[in-house]
């Protein structure tokens, strides 16, 4: 009864106003991603972890023996891991953006890897529309490419998130979070002081 | 009352609906391939399996007016905007919330507001002048619930910026809201990526329930997880607002308000998947 007298309410009144709303067709509001739109960060401070970094790492990345903070996408994506290096680059930079405007609704994702030219210093170009202003949200997951961590015979990357509603101002100050891995046993590995959450509690 | 809750959420959410048909393709020379992209037509594929309340959401009004608050993760602040729409013929309009003026020049254009309007009854207003000159004035009260805060998960520093969360018997807590009436919607979007990274994938997955009572405690149930792997980079998203949708003067107009906060877990299916190493 609780959800059903709302529920007539709502449908009476959406009928009583019928000749007031319109049903949105999909093929009228559909995007079209014909244009570019850079999106600038705003304070962009990558924070490398202060945690668990590997030598090599830090030699890779010298911001980690000074303030720890990366001030460049590029500088993420241009360096490479001890992992594999014969092989591309892990390193990554995915943007999804999500759009519900007036003119269309829609998203998009796009993965842009090492050497993109859309990734610049502090900003990153991505598909937009011809066919409305921005009303959404855009998130950014950056990642590492892939570095040793010899004493526990496994592998790490750090990965960097951001979600923005306003175009023109994403916030890039962020903690980077160091995710180790083993791939052969599709494991995570995590130090022994780190708890996994299980139903609700703490677990060491 | 619910029911407007629920569809207006998803409006606002509109932001956050899922899509299942894409295209994908590379947009550079094959031979260099520096970037992969994935395209969907987001919302309507909600409306395939969403009850079907959910669909009469969709329908368009002639004006929109609309704030959004998100909390992007659990060390930055809020980032709130104004949406504003508007179809209608009228020559001139202002947009205020307890007499506050919300317009600017460019009605389209995204402005940073106050966080005044969270926690209590608003009083929306329209000015509106026609073409002769005359002016109109409707109030509209609509309650907002508080600004959103997750509280467990708990992020307690940068160590946990992306805790591991175990996905069976998942408990989930909030500030809680009494006066919200309208519950809430929980989210969980997966974008493909994994901590293993040749697991990754073109994946995008939005996964929707609602949450009933504003109590601030829930267990989420299993299905929340599904077709999203094991060790799956995921956010968690947690919203509330409310709508209300009026005619005026022969026009249909759509408020709302609403804040969601995002919590980027690593989300663990298998526990045997967990390995310890030595604290650096």
């Amino acid at each position: 009864m609780k959800i059903r007298l709302p529920l007539i309410a709502f449908l009476s009144f959406a009928i009583f106003q019928s000749c007031k709303f319109q049903d949105r067709e999909p093929q009228d509001f559909s995007c079209e991603w014909n244009i570019e739109k850079t999106i600038p960060f705003n304070d962009l401070q990558l924070r490398i972890p202060s945690y668990g970094m590997s030598n090599y790492f830090n030699n890779q990345f010298p911001e980690s023996q000074t303030d720890g903070i990366i001030r460049q996408l590029t500088t993420v994506m241009d360096t490479r891991g001890d992992y594999m290096t014969s092989k591309p680059s892990n390193a990554s930079l995915k943007t999804t953006l999500k759009l519900e405007g007036t003119g269309c609704i829609g998203e998009k994702t796009v993965t842009y890897y090492q050497g993109s030219p859309k990734i610049s210093g502090n900003t990153v170009t991505i598909p937009f529309v011809s066919n409305d202003v921005f009303a959404g949200e855009v998130t950014i997951i950056l990642r590492s490419d892939v570095f040793q961590d010899y004493a526990n015979g496994s592998s790490y990357q750090v990965i960097w998130r951001m979600t923005g509603n306003d175009p023109d101002n994403v916030n890039g100050n962020v903690y980077g979070s160091k995710t180790g891995f083993a791939g052969d046993t599709q494991s995570i590995i995590l130090p022994d002081d780190e708890p996994v959450i299980i139903e609700g509690n703490e677990i060491l | 009352m619910k029911i407007y809750l629920k569809i207006l959420m998803f409006v606002v959410l509109s932001i956050s609906f899922i899509g299942c048909d894409r295209n994908e393709k590379d947009i550079l020379d094959p031979n260099e391939v520096k970037e992969t992209m994935v395209e969907s037509n987001s919302m309507y594929n909600l409306m395939d399996y969403s009850p079907n309340v959910y669909h009469d959401y969709f329908k368009e009004t002639n004006n929109k007016f609309g704030i959004s608050s998100l909390k992007a993760n659990s060390f930055l602040p809020y980032s709130m905007v104004k949406n504003v729409s508007l179809t209608s013929n009228s020559q001139n309009f202002s947009f205020l919330i307890n007499n506050k003026n919300y317009n600017n020049q460019d009605l389209k254009k995204e402005v940073k507001i106050g966080n005044d309007i969270y926690g209590k009854t608003n009083k929306f207003t329209i000015i509106s002048e026609d073409k002769s000159g005359k002016t109109s004035e409707k109030d509209i009260n609509l309650y907002v619930p508080e600004l959103i805060n997750i509280k467990n998960p708990k992020v307690k520093n940068e160590k946990q910026a992306m805790p591991v969360c175990y996905s069976e018997g998942f408990v989930l807590e909030w500030n809680a809201d009494s006066l919200n009436e309208e519950g809430l919607v929980i989210i969980v979007e997966y974008f493909g990526e994994n901590v293993i990274p040749s697991n990754n994938t073109n994946e995008h997955l939005q996964n929707i329930d609602m949450i009933e009572e504003d109590n601030g405690k829930i267990v989420l149930k299993s299905s929340i997880f599904n077709n999203i792997p094991n060790l799956a980079l995921v956010d968690l998203i947690l919203l509330r607002g409310n709508v209300k949708i009026e005619e005026i003067d022969g026009e249909s107009y759509k408020f709302y308000a609403e804040s969601h906060q995002r919590l980027p877990i690593i989300l663990v299916k298998d526990l045997s998947t967990i390995k310890r190493a030595e604290s650096n």
